[in-house]
């Protein structure tokens, strides 16, 4: 055919098919005139249109789970004949099948175990399927009749035959209104509760697992992945097949606990049944999923509210061209119209299937009688027990969504918002805030609600909002809206300026932070604690810089504020002192570091006698400090008393006890502890793991610890494969240059540095420094650390000059920022003197142990 | 796996451009990446996820393409490529079935096409495969969107994203295509 044929074939076809079939032929007749060919092969096209072959009904993937199967059809099965097949599910094909033997006329349904799937434990649950519909015995569950082997070798059972269709498919047939809906779903619950007393959970209850046979009477069929709960059914569920189970449900009506492969329990399937309420109601399901991922899957089920139905009748943008007219359909299939749907559904309706949605099992329906009952309730006009979720929820439920990104940062919200009693961490907003005039606070908390509802996926199209694009859509917001009240405006800009930091956005918090300090200023005055407040964010700003200078200036600009406002003993103060005391120290100002700290100490122990997460904070400083003087006895206590508050206050798996941790382990190394110092990093390993992950730079840095451990054990196996595995860990994560990469490989040369390969060691130890240089400024302690090493290695192949080089500069560097006895300090001085030993020149030792002795 | 990753970005990047070239280098990948996933489903591993092409070809454009590089130009492209490799697995696998049934290639004598369903549904998607060739032969483009939409289960939008037109057009051939089809494979073609 040539092409200018099948072009005219086409157009023909689109015009003929775009009209009513009563039109089509006279147009035919007209358009193709004598060509009685091409009249022929439009008219085939357009009847093959009419009845596509079924192979072009669906997709590719049912073809291909069918390949798998062994079709059943017209064979003899025990005594039953095989009709024809009716589905294919994950493990194995339902059938219809009749007797055979002539005894009486019975339709039943036949499963069969898929071929290819008879893994024992798949087997075993499917057995389990057997004995669990055995002890169900329910007018709207379908009955098992018995069960065998197929010829093959397959296990097969057969169960009542439900000749009927999915309960949401007979409900809008059928035109049921939202009561006879309401009625429908009360006895389902009914059902389901009958089994949970026989301790079975369904695990898998969807519109096609509710069937309505022709006499419309519900039947729940396929308790193919249920779970048998508690001691009665003992042994029928063997521990490997439960949790092979957790991977077998139907995403969309599995709950999120299911999805992330936790414990199942009664009240998954008030969630399962939730969203079948939700879509008999309004014809959707409450999370849009389609098109979505396994992973993307359980992060909207377990972190997104699902929408409420009063709002998802209206329907998403994505998914109807025809938003209005779709909204007809569904009203009309209810029997009623748009208006009076969404009024029935608004309130309680929406109530009671948020509350069976949420993700958290605890706060569901507790069990699905009490969903049944607040059901009939509604149905009876009562007030139901379903209540919309508090703002103190949501709050939560915010905190929670982000976790990850900005956890500190939103507990800096939920205090704000000044609805939890918790003292929360160090960062010196929150409790300024918390202070704060009560009326304020709810305005600012209001606020922040009405941010996070724009984060709401219902209002923002499905597209999943990132903590930072909410913030500036806040930063826009507020300024816009709150031009008015500079108070409000001037604490808004600084609790999203204290978020900004957390995610590393400096210069946007900078920005913030500076507008805050002129508002503050402008509204109380210079000298009032609001401008304190706004500095020291300021100074936390260039802390994080690493401004150390800056951020000591504004520090004590903070300080000298806070000592007129609140006198000399406040936390205001105990946190400046403490604040500033650590840029001090950053910048080798030492001797008054500790001054402040000392200070900064007694004031909290003032004020707070107990564990105090505020006084945690100051020992926790108090004690690096004395690290890094190299004072590990006075270090160590303290370091002790931090961590032990913390774990009291914070418990195990939280940052700050890590960091608490992880300061007393270093103290332990230089004092030569290995055992214990290697035990606390493990404890933190752990710890990081469960809070972060596995693939994470701090897992990684935390490898790099314990491996440091590890090689000064002389374990240098052990240290080489933890050093490979914190460079493969930051490979991915950490992009080079990065100080991160070079540490895992500074770590590795060491390692083979004393273990008597300074050959090998040297390609490392020279990537590692060159890392450095280019990341860190010429003076700073970690180049020195590693310009040590490759001293120390150069020694080792006779590359004396270039050696001497790096060991008087990185000995400079300590004992300028360090101290002389410091413990790094000592390090370099020893490898000066092996150079010099080796060199031949051992009175030249004295030249770099005089200053030593001189202080 | 990362180094695979950044590798088969810059080669989706590259095809954005229009370099033809990359669509040889790239769909080796695709087809083996895929392939190792449709066979763990097979497997069993995944027991009870439908099995699903769809949900497959999106799996594999999560694991080997780096998100945060591409637009969703990209995406597109690399969703049709994976579909063309899709068709390839299927198609392969349905051969192998059918080779399996007939005892190594001997012709089968069939009884009836109900008792040996399994062979007769293998036997349709080859039938498909060769159709569509055929229809190629007269409209590429419709052939493309039958193997986008059946194969890689891409959605209309997708679709015309990939073909650079519009939906509605994605629509017309599409129905098209599907009766002409349906024909073919319902007589003799």
């Amino acid at each position: 055919m040539d092409s200018a044929r099948w072009q005219q074939i086409k157009h023909l076809f689109e015009q003929a098919s775009a009209m009513p079939s009563t039109e089509q032929q006279a147009f035919l007749n007209r358009a193709c005139g004598h060509d009685s060919d091409m009249l022929a092969e439009v008219q085939s096209l357009l009847e093959a249109d009419n009845q596509p072959h079924s192979l072009m009904g669906g997709s590719a993937a049912s073809r291909y789970e069918e390949l798998l199967e062994d079709d059943l059809t017209g064979q003899r099965v025990g005594v039953y004949q095989v009709l024809r097949r009716l589905a294919s599910g994950g493990m194995g094909a339902v059938y219809l099948a009749e007797r055979a033997d002539g005894q009486f006329v019975q339709q039943v349904a036949l499963k069969v175990i898929k071929r290819g799937m008879d893994s024992e434990d798949i087997l075993a649950r499917f057995t389990a399927e057997r004995q669990i519909l055995a002890q169900l015995d329910h007018p709207n569950i379908a009955r098992l009749i018995d069960g065998g082997i197929t010829d093959s070798g397959q296990p097969y059972f057969t169960m009542e035959y439900v000749d009927g269709i999915p309960l949401t498919e007979y409900c809008d047939r059928e035109r049921l209104t939202v009561d006879q809906r309401l009625e429908l779903v009360a006895t389902v619950c009914d059902a389901v509760q009958s089994a949970h007393q026989n301790l079975v959970v369904h695990r898998d209850l969807k519109p096609s697992n509710i069937m309505v046979d022709r006499a419309g009477k519900v039947k729940l069929v396929d308790f193919g992945i249920a779970k048998v709960l508690g001691q009665n059914g003992g042994g029928v569920l063997p521990e490997s097949m439960t949790r092979t189970g957790v991977a077998i449900m139907t995403p969309g009506y599995a709950s999120p606990e299911q999805i992330r492969g936790e414990g199942v329990t009664t009240v998954s399937d008030v969630y399962s049944l939730g969203v079948v309420l939700c879509e008999l109601l309004t014809g959707r399901r409450p999370h849009d999923l389609d098109g979505l991922g396994p992973d993307q899957i359980a992060r909207v089920v377990g972190t997104q509210a699902p929408t409420r139905p009063s709002v998802l009748i209206t329907g998403r943008s994505s998914d109807d061209k025809r938003g209005t007219s779709a909204l007809e359909r569904i009203s009309q299939l209810r029997g009623t119209d748009p208006y009076r749907l969404r009024r029935s559904l608004s309130g309680d309706l929406d109530n009671i299937c948020l509350m069976a949605l949420r993700s958290e099992p605890e706060r569901r329906y507790p069990s699905v009688a009490l969903l049944r009952e607040d059901i009939q309730r509604y149905r009876q006009r009562l007030p139901v027990v379903a209540r919309p979720d508090t703002l103190v929820y949501r709050l939560q439920k915010f905190v929670s969504r982000y976790r990850a990104a900005v956890a500190a940062a939103l507990v800096v919200i939920v205090a704000v918002a000044g609805l939890t009693g918790i003292y929360l961490v160090q960062l010196s907003d929150e409790r300024d805030l918390a202070r704060s005039e009560r009326d304020k606070a709810r305005q600012v908390s209001e606020y922040l609600v009405s941010l996070f509802e724009s984060a709401d996926p219902n209002e923002s199209k499905g597209e999943e909002i990132t903590a930072r694009q909410l913030l500036d859509i806040g930063v826009e917001r507020v300024d816009r809206e709150l031009r008015d009240q500079p108070t409000v405006q001037a604490m808004m800009l600084s609790v999203i300026g204290t978020v900004y930091i957390q995610l590393g956005a400096l210069e946007e918090s900078r920005d913030l932070h500076l507008r805050a300090l002129d508002l503050n200023r402008a509204v109380y005055g210079p000298r009032h604690a609001e401008v304190a407040r706004s500095l020291r964010s300021l100074g936390t700003v260039y802390y994080d810089y690493r401004t150390f200078d800056t951020a000591a200036w504004y520090y004590q600009q903070a300080l000298d504020i806070d000592r007129e406002v609140y006198g000399g003993y406040s936390d205001e103060v105990a946190e400046d002192l403490t604040s500033l005391a650590s840029s001090l120290r950053h910048n080798g100002d030492l001797v008054t570091a500790e001054k402040y700290l000392r200070q900064a100490l007694k004031i909290r122990r003032e004020l707070h006698p107990g564990n105090d997460p505020g006084t945690a904070y100051t020992l926790n400083h108090l004690g690096r400090l004395y690290w890094t003087l190299g004072d590990n006895n006075k270090a160590e206590p303290l370091l002790r008393e931090g961590l032990a508050m913390r774990i009291a206050l914070l418990g195990e798996d939280n940052f700050e006890t890590i960091a608490s941790r992880g300061s007393l382990a270093s103290v332990l190394t230089n004092k030569g502890d290995l055992e214990g110092s290697a035990e606390l990093y493990r404890v933190s390993l752990t710890s990081l793991q469960r809070l972060v992950g596995n693939d994470h730079y701090y897992v990684a840095g935390m490898f790099g610890n314990l491996a440091h451990v590890l090689r000064r054990q002389k374990n240098f196996a052990a240290a080489d494969s933890l050093f490979h595995l914190s460079y493969e860990i930051m490979q991915r994560q950490v992009e080079p240059p990065n100080v991160r990469l070079a540490s895992p490989v500074l770590g590795l040369g060491m390692v083979q540095l004393e273990n008597g390969n300074p050959q090998g060691a040297e390609s490392l130890l020279v990537a590692a420094v060159e890392t450095y240089r280019q990341v860190l400024p010429r003076d700073h302690p970690t180049l020195a650390e590693a310009e040590c090493q490759l001293g120390r290695c150069l020694t080792a192949l006779g590359g004396y000059d270039d050696a001497e080089a790096l060991l008087t500069h990185s000995f400079t560097v300590f004992r300028d920022a360090r101290g002389v006895n410091h413990s790094s300090t000592q390090t370099a001085f020893d490898y000066l003197s092996e150079l010099f030993i080796a060199r031949g020149e051992p009175e030249r030792i004295a030249e770099y142990r005089a200053p030593s002795t001189g202080e | 796996m990362e180094r695979e990753s950044e590798h088969i970005t810059a080669m989706l990047l590259r095809l954005q451009d229009g370099d033809r070239a990359v669509v040889d280098a790239l769909l080796p990948l695709v087809y083996g990446h895929l392939k190792s996933l449709a066979h763990r489903q097979l497997r069993g591993e995944r027991a009870g996820h439908t099995l699903n092409t769809t949900a497959l070809v999106h799996e594999a454009y999560l694991k080997m393409v780096d998100q945060k590089r591409v637009s969703w130009q990209n995406r597109a492209h690399f969703l049709a490529l994976a579909s063309q490799a899709m068709r390839r697995i299927l198609i392969d696998y349905a051969r192998g079935r059918l080779a399996e049934k007939r005892g190594g290639g001997e012709p089968v004598v069939t009884l009836s096409e109900e008792i040996h369903g399994g062979v007769s549904r293998a036997e349709e998607l080859i039938d498909l495969d060769e159709a569509l060739i055929a229809l190629a032969a007269l409209d590429e483009r419709q052939s493309r969107i039958v193997e986008l939409q059946f194969f890689g289960g891409l959605t209309q939008e997708e679709i015309g994203e990939v073909m650079k037109v519009s939906v509605a057009t994605v629509g017309r051939e599409w129905r098209m295509a599907r009766a002409w089809l349906s024909r073919r494979l319902k007589g003799d073609g």
